[in-house]
């Protein structure tokens, strides 16, 4: 999960993602840093996320984000 | 008649269902813009801070219905610069998000589709002028006082004009992915209830599942993007998905890469679809030109010809008119969605048509040998960010002023922002403060130390000679 949080904060610093529990219901990840965050975790894990994970489900928190990378990759 | 005064005209059609699934009929509509009128009861001005939602858009219909003169805000918008534009203004009611009423703390005398309309309290006697429809800013992220003046005229203009070239009809379904409040956004809007279409509202961003997810359980037919809309499209593998009920995507906001405009031509014409590239300003109310979707391929890069009603000429810098192809001149549109002219302070609301339908574009184009015409570059100093229009001057204005003696010069292009102030110390907290207020990215914002800003004797800065990065 550091690896993942490495890279979240490589995109945009002053996000607090340890402690944020809304980071895409709430709009702390805008458009614009989550295109590029995709395109991070596509690129760093090999995998393809594909429209239907793109949901707070999976991008509220950043453990959501690491069980999705986990998912994807089995 | 203007589609703001005709909605009984298709009663009992849908005229927008938003993502919780509760909708409005035309009818219902003008029932709900009838209450407005009754309520507010003459001529006056009201700030609506807006949003992809029923409620925001009775709010709008209603007020265009009676008279009532709107400034169209984000409700998002920062809330130091919306207090400082109702002290300029000072407008008569602010039609606000429900949950939002507490913060402004005033006598509330309608509510409906979880929108206020909060009366002010200012006695405000600065008449308005009488063909006076809309108010927009200029550049709503930096809160300036720069607003455009709309006429009723304009606005019904514009509206049949995009119908016409866009061929639109009440089948039609577009899905909001812009701000009501935007200029392009607002459009969509305007000329889909001219036809009695059914307008699907969301305030999903379209890098979700659930704005996709509802725009396929809706049938969506059409939907608009500025550029970055497709560079995120290209993104999320748009290319690959299946979307059998949309028909139309059109591009606005900015200059698309001539690339990325083959690229999404070459996909609209294989699956059969219409890809429209457009070319506006808020000054022209919306629209000024449109690229017919079957040259889409032909000319990509191109923004076009001037819309129904429109007409191009090119001026040299001695004001002439240019006739040959090939030569870049500024751009100047005629038209009757040229609007009034701006406002600065609530006085200039009295003011009548300042620009006779002439609009001098502040672009750089050319014309092809078959007429089409072609952005080249800029006179102004703005940048469009993601599609947001970023008036360099004012990005300044605010420095300075939130940084007492700090000196600055702002450049840049639409990819990037540059901000070169003077002192080292304060690079993070100048690029803070501006993405805060602006809600601009912050990657697009780069401040960068420069041991003094180069000027002339006058004082006046030498954009030229700051670095290019």
């Amino acid at each position: 999960m550091e690896e993942l949080l490495e890279l979240l904060k490589e995109v945009n610093p002053n996000i607090d993602y340890e402690n944020e529990t809304a980071l895409m219901s709430g709009k702390v990840i805008d458009s614009i840093d989550m295109t590029t965050i995709l395109a991070e975790i596509e690129d760093r894990f090999d995998i393809e996320i594909d429209m239907e994970y793109i949901s707070p489900k999976y991008f509220d928190t950043v453990a959501a984000m690491w069980d999705m990378i986990q998912e994807l990759k089995d | 008649m203007a589609f703001y005064n005709e909605l009984n005209k298709y009663q009992a059609h849908v005229a927008a269902i938003q993502e919780d699934g509760q909708s409005i009929t035309y009818g219902d509509l003008a029932e709900q813009a009838q209450r407005i009128g009754e309520t507010v009861g003459r001529r006056c001005l009201v700030f609506s801070f807006c949003q992809n939602t029923l409620g925001s858009l009775i709010g709008y219909v209603g007020f265009l219905n009676n008279r009532i003169v709107p400034l169209l805000l984000d409700a998002q918008i920062n809330k130091e610069l919306s207090e400082n534009l109702i002290e300029i203004y000072r407008p008569d009611y602010l039609y606000v998000p429900a949950d939002q009423r507490a913060h402004f703390g005033m006598e509330s005398v309608y509510e409906a589709y979880g929108y206020c309309l909060l009366k002010t309290g200012f006695a405000e006697k600065t008449p308005l002028y009488e063909e006076l429809g809309l108010l927009l800013t200029t550049s709503g992220s930096t809160g300036s006082p720069k607003l455009v003046r709309q006429s009723y005229q304009n606005i019904q203009a514009n509206a049949e004009s995009i119908v016409s070239y866009l061929e639109l009809n009440e089948t039609e379904k577009p899905v909001t992915t812009l701000p009501m409040n935007y200029t392009y956004g607002l459009s969509i809007i305007n000329s889909h209830l001219q036809v009695g279409a059914t307008i699907l509202m969301t305030t999903r961003p379209i890098l979700s599942k659930e704005f996709w997810d509802f725009m396929k359980a809706n049938g969506a037919t059409s939907f608009g993007g500025v550029p970055y809309t497709y560079e995120m499209l290209k993104r999320i593998r748009f290319f690959k998905m299946d979307l059998p009920s949309l028909r139309t995507f059109t591009q606005a906001g900015g200059k698309l890469s001539p690339e990325l405009h083959k690229e999404f031509a070459e996909y609209a014409m294989e699956k059969g679809k219409h890809f429209v590239v457009m070319y506006g300003q808020t000054e022209a109310t919306a629209r000024m030109a449109y690229l017919p979707y079957e040259k889409a391929l032909e000319k990509y890069g191109s923004m076009g010809i001037a819309i129904p009603g429109g007409k191009f000429t090119l001026a040299d810098v001695n004001g002439n008119a240019i006739t040959e192809p090939d030569v870049v001149g500024e751009l100047i549109y005629e038209g009757e969605n040229v609007t009034l002219g701006y406002a600065t302070q609530r006085e200039d609301l009295k003011n009548g048509d300042e620009r006779n339908g002439r609009l001098e574009t502040g672009d750089m184009a050319k014309m092809d040998t078959d007429g089409y015409f072609y952005i080249v570059g800029r006179k102004k100093r703005f940048l469009k960010l993601f599609g947001n229009r970023i008036n360099l001057d004012e990005i300044e204005r605010m420095v300075k002023k939130e940084f007492d003696g700090l000196d600055v010069a702002t450049a840049g292009t639409d990819a990037q922002m540059l901000v070169f102030i003077t002192e080292e110390a304060l690079l993070d907290n100048v690029g803070r403060m501006i993405a805060e207020r602006t809600h601009i990215n912050s990657h697009a914002i780069k401040v960068k130390y420069i041991s003094q800003i180069p000027r002339n004797e006058a004082g006046k800065t030498l954009y030229k000679l700051l670095p290019q990065e």
